[in-house]
């Protein structure tokens, strides 16, 4: 680093807005070479926009984005040295790590590859990396931390100047991820500029020199992590402190509900869980600790061993039998595994539960009634739609949640899985929902809720269990809860287990 | 002007009408007319079931000639027999094997539906023809020679059966748990999976609801052309696709009716018919053809309105 | 232990596969008939599987862009036709070849166009163009059968140092393909598109230009194939072509390469459009009726796809294993 450091991009007055609805606006903030920048915010803040106008995949509404003080209008890439690493990695898993690598780039003439000099710039940037992988191999084949090392030795065939990486850590192992750190520090040290975006702080802390803050689009918080603690910059992220986004939370029941025990597959080993009627239970963990997977196999989505007992009383591992025992699962993944995205909303509310909705007057015929009930559930859940006619599609992520959460309320469940319940939904959604679920509490309904959203988990649970690497790792009660403990038994790299409280 | 965007369709049938009736003063006759309905009734139950397959989301290749085999063996059968019921029967019965075994290879061990279907294609088409040894059925009964030039209230018998059965799949498709959820797994079958729905038994009673289809109009094409013909569905593969899409029926799953298909099949039956008395070569109508298809497909997708009936 | 290595490298080269069904219907046909294992009755094979072959080289790389054309049994008839009606009326071979390439090659582009430009699935797009293609072509012609020159005959029947010309262009045609997969962009593209076409416009391929120029290579390659199959029959025919995209897409099939795209080699679909040829010289063998062969041919189709799917979830059945040990430890 020079004395006098000039940024490498600059951005001024950035905005971006998608039809009328504006997504991120006014961001005005330097990007220094050999320092990381972490930028940080909540799901839905506006960072994955940010990104995309950084590295070229959108172009901006208005402001202007300097690279090197000169102002450019659409960012290429890999003319200016910008390159960004996806959370969903860009990677073609039938290609070879070497085709992978140099594809953007092909050596030799368009009709006459230089393949063994693609092999050989792949081997230089792995070996500079530090990692061992065989250039030959599929990708397909390699293990999630592979594959991330060789999408960022893609990525910075382009970035001399700047390198994005959007949560890069979260299919690492332990191990991996301090090997990516050692990178970082490594690319750093060359000059390299890193934006780094992730929902870790202690990550963010470990890795990066500065920070911009970013809330509902708006950019409320800059400066040097130097300057500013953990909490101060959770703060600044929610808008609110910690300690007010508390509930009172109804007293549970001593009844259990929900009992699982030594359930087992490939994600996950030894699994016993209890939930009793009137509970929140809260499993907490990160990406890849084989949570959802839990709860798929529970719910029967997944084949696994081991037993589910529901009111004391055993339940085959199959949908249909967990519903009709009054159990159901609201999935993370709303776009992939929930969403009837080309059906109306009323059909997406009557998918789980289409004959407890409707009168029949001829037996095996007709919908009669369906339509009221969906339009009651819509009034319920406070969804805004015009009509309930509508494709789900239209909807904003927030009420395609509530269509979900009204999709399994309307089956009258005793027991309510939710995966990430939050996920890429406003923050006005995200109260609904929140109070939605403590009222069910309250109603006496057992609840589990998987996130990866710790506050979250902070606010609306009676009881945390902690998962790492498909086993239950620790459980603590309400009054016990301390993040710090528990982001630290979910991400660390020993093995101990430990029964906090 | 809602009811032009939801059926596109509608807006061609007109204007070719139209067109057709001042270029020929046959072309609005009760005669015509009348052929042209009953020339169709096959067309129109073999699109029913791709129908419901492409609203599941698959595909059936194997339909067109599963009309041939059932057609062949129904003809067998009511000539050695001389029994009308049992060829029908046995029509159906073809049919829904073939409709099985689509269904078990896609639905229960998760082949993809383009190849599977597409061997079974050859092998219906094999097995009309080696049951055959590849001439046309002699034997047909009487009744069934009858039944293909009778007219009820006006309208050609074969196509009344064909517009039963699009009430029925209407119905079906509309009023029934079974047609939602055909619906739901063609939206997105992972979701329907993850809502309860029993993709793979879904996914199965379509590919036999489509051989049934195949073959009903296998045994009607016996009384539409006189004899049971080992050839008879292999030129019909693209018609039935063709009249599905231009409906307004996509391949994406979820989206699209039976009675767009109806107006799909409409479409095809007043060009062919109206090219016919203009004198138009059948190779001009197979560029016209080819065109309304991929343009009509096109203007589905980009402007059709996303609602069914 | 010679099993297992044969079978780790049938499932990393999807290709071994059907080159080892091929070898051991081979052998059982020698077995059955001493006719079998003569020089003759090979390259009659090779000949007979020339025109599938070419034709199942240009379907490979739509096959794996995750595309498919239906009109490949168009554009071979449209070469057909035009290459006759050209001979008539200017009498030169080496404008009645370049135009019929051009055109054939341009025909395949439009299938291309027509898929990036207006967003129809291929399916449906060359469904259409399909027709549209046999009925111009019936035009053009008149619906008359046209014989070609007796030279052109060369093509088909003719020999260079006793190989067979149709042998010489089917390898020619291969060394291409091959050499287009690996070692040119369109080739590495045609696999990457396949294989994730989020992550082909993250990485900035171009996504549009790649698809046309498959389509276009394809029907480049059926318009050679159409020569050679105009040459061999010895003259225009109005049955030329139709059903032929079946077995084409049959073969690439059998050869490995996935219908959902990314993974498939050249040399896998030419040794499936041979297994198929071979089957049909069993059947002929046997005696069998000619109009069993299209059940057998469906059958083993089905075979293929059925075993396909078998060796995947067997392999996922593998590695699940495998994850819940390193989990269980």
């Amino acid at each position: 680093m020079t004395d006098t450091p000039r940024p490498v991009v600059s951005v001024r007055d950035l905005s971006k807005a998608f039809a009328s609805k504006t997504v991120v606006s006014n961001l005005s903030f330097d990007i220094f070479p050999g320092e990381a920048l972490a930028l940080v915010g909540e799901n839905g803040a506006g960072k994955s926009t940010t990104k995309n106008m950084l590295c070229g995949l959108l172009t901006p509404t208005s402001g202007e984005i300097l690279v090197e003080d000169n102002p450019v209008t659409k960012v290429i890439g890999a003319e200016h040295g910008i390159s960004a690493v996806h959370q969903e990695l860009s990677l073609f898993g039938s290609l070879t790590v070497s085709e992978n690598i140099s594809i953007s780039n092909l050596p030799g003439h368009a009709a006459r590859i230089d393949w063994p000099a693609a092999e050989k710039t792949a081997r230089n940037q792995i070996e500079f990396l530090g990692i061992e992988i065989d250039p030959r191999a599929l990708v397909e084949t390699l293990g999630a931390g592979k594959q991330q090392i060789v999408e960022i030795a893609k990525a910075l065939l382009h970035a001399n100047k700047v390198l994005i990486l959007d949560e890069p850590t979260t299919s690492l192992t332990a191990i991996e991820r301090e090997k990516l750190f050692a990178i970082i520090d490594k690319l750093k040290a060359g000059g390299l500029a890193i934006v780094f975006i992730s929902h870790f702080m202690e990550e963010i802390y470990r890795v990066c020199d500065s920070f911009v803050v970013l809330r509902d689009g708006q950019q409320v918080g800059q400066g040097r992590l130097a300057d500013v603690n953990q909490r101060a910059l959770e703060e600044m992220m929610v808008g609110r402190t910690m300690a007010d986004a508390r509930v009172d939370l109804a007293a549970p029941t001593q009844v259990p509900a929900l009992d699982v025990r030594g359930l087992s597959s490939a994600d996950f080993t030894g699994i016993d869980l209890t939930v009793n009627a009137g509970e929140i239970l809260g499993i907490a963990g990160l990406m890849g600790a084989g949570r959802t997977e839990v709860a798929e196999a529970i719910f029967g989505l997944r084949p696994a061993t081991g037993e589910v007992r529901i009111k004391g009383e055993f339940a085959p591992r199959n949908v249909k039998a967990m519903m009709a025992r009054g159990l159901c699962y609201v999935t993370e993944d709303r776009r992939t595994n929930g969403l009837f995205l080309n059906r109306p909303v009323r059909e997406n509310l009557s998918a789980a539960s289409i004959l407890k909705f409707v009168q029949r007057k001829l037996r095996g015929f007709g919908f009669q009634g369906e339509k009221a009930k969906a339009q009651d559930i819509v009034a319920d859940m406070n969804i805004a739609i015009p009509h309930i006619e509508n494709n789900v599609s239209d909807l904003s992520g927030g009420n395609q949640q509530k269509v979900m959460l009204g999709r399994w309320l309307a089956t009258l469940p005793d027991i309510l899985i939710f995966d990430e319940p939050t996920k890429g939904v406003d923050i006005g959604a995200k109260f609904d929902i929140h109070a939605a679920i403590a009222d069910l509490a309250r109603a006496g309904k057992a609840i589990i809720i998987v996130s990866s959203d710790l506050p979250e988990l902070l606010h609306i649970t009676h009881r945390m269990a902690v998962m790492r690497k498909g086993r239950i790792v620790g459980e603590f009660m309400r009054d016990d809860y301390d993040s710090v403990k528990i982001i630290s038994l979910a991400a660390s790299a020993k093995e101990s287990t430990s029964n906090a409280a | 002007m809602t009811l032009l965007r939801t059926y596109p369709a509608l807006v061609i049938i007109c204007a070719l009408a139209v067109g057709f009736s001042l270029l020929s003063p046959y072309f609005a006759s009760a005669g015509n007319i009348e052929a042209m309905l009953g020339a169709n009734a096959v067309v129109l139950i073999a699109a029913v079931g791709m129908t419901v397959v492409f609203l599941a989301g698959g595909i059936d290749l194997s339909i067109s000639t599963v009309i041939s085999a059932s057609a062949v063996m129904s003809g067998l059968v009511m000539a050695a027999t001389g029994s009308v019921a049992l060829g029908a029967l046995t029509a159906l019965a073809v049919g829904m094997v073939f409709g099985a075994l689509n269904g078990i290879l896609i639905g229960y061990f998760s082949l993809t539906p383009f190849i599977t279907t597409m061997a079974t294609q050859l092998i219906a088409r094999g097995v009309a023809f080696v049951m055959s040894a590849g001439i046309a059925v002699k034997g047909t009964p009487f009744f069934m020679l009858d039944f293909g030039f009778m007219v009820w209230f006006g309208i050609p018998a074969l196509t009344i059966v064909a517009l039963v059965v699009v009430v029925l799949a209407l119905v079906a498709m509309a009023r029934t748990t079974w047609g939602r959820q055909v619906m739901l797994v063609g939206s997105n079958a992972q979701a329907a999976r993850f809502s309860g729905v029993n993709v793979p038994a879904v996914t199965f009673s379509v590919y036999l609801f489509s051989g049934a289809m195949g073959g009903i109009a296998g045994f009607i094409s016996i009384a539409n052309l006189g004899n049971a013909i080992p050839g008879v569905g292999d030129t019909l593969l693209l018609i039935i696709i063709g009249a599905v899409v231009l409906g307004g029926t996509g391949m994406a799953g979820g989206e699209g009716s039976v009675g767009r298909t109806v107006l799909g099949v409409g479409i095809l039956a007043i060009l062919t018919n109206g090219l016919n008395l203009l004198g138009i070569p059948f190779y001009d109508q197979l560029i016209i053809q080819g065109i309304l298809i991929f343009v009509g497909t096109w203007m589905a997708t980009r402007f059709g309105s996303r609602r069914e009936i | 232990m010679l099993l297992k290595g044969l079978r780790d490298i049938a499932s990393r080269q999807k290709w071994v596969a059907i080159a080892m069904a091929t070898i051991v219907l081979g052998g059982i046909l020698s077995v059955v008939s001493p006719v079998f294992l003569t020089l003759s009755n090979f390259q009659a094979i090779l000949v007979q599987a020339s025109v599938t072959s070419i034709m199942a080289i240009g379907m490979t790389f739509i096959i794996l862009t995750a595309g498919i054309d239906i009109s490949v049994g168009a554009i071979l008839f449209v070469t057909s036709a035009l290459f006759a009606q050209l001979m008539i009326s200017t009498e030169s071979y080496l404008l009645a070849f370049g135009v019929t390439i051009i055109c054939a090659t341009s025909l395949g582009a439009l299938n291309g166009i027509l898929v990036i430009r207006f967003a129809v699935s291929p399916l449906i797009t060359t469904l259409a163009t399909y027709s549209i293609y046999r009925g111009a072509a019936i035009h053009l012609t008149g619906a008359q059968n046209i014989p070609v020159p007796r030279e052109m005959g060369f093509l088909g029947n003719g020999r260079i140092l006793g190989v067979p010309v149709p042998i010489l262009i089917l390898i020619a045609v291969t060394i291409l393909g091959i050499y287009v997969l690996n070692r040119t962009r369109l080739g590495v593209y045609a696999r990457a598109i396949g294989n994730s076409e989020r992550s082909a416009k993250e990485t900035n391929l171009p996504v549009g230009r790649v698809t046309v120029a498959i389509y276009a290579f394809s029907g480049f390659v059926t318009g050679i194939a159409g020569l050679v199959l105009l040459a061999r029959v010895g003259g225009l025919q109005s049955g030329i072509g139709i059903g032929i995209e079946f077995t084409v897409i049959a073969a690439v099939i059998l050869g490995g390469t996935k219908l959902t795209g990314g993974s498939g080699t050249v040399i896998g679909s030419v040794i499936g459009a041979i297994f198929l040829v071979l089957i049909d010289n069993g059947l002929n063998l046997m005696n069998a009726s000619p109009y069993i062969y299209d059940i057998v041919r469906g059958s083993v189709l089905l075979a293929a796809v059925a075993i396909d799917r078998y060796s995947a979830v067997r392999q996922r059945a593998a590695l699940d294993a495998q994850r819940a040990s390193l989990i269980a430890s």
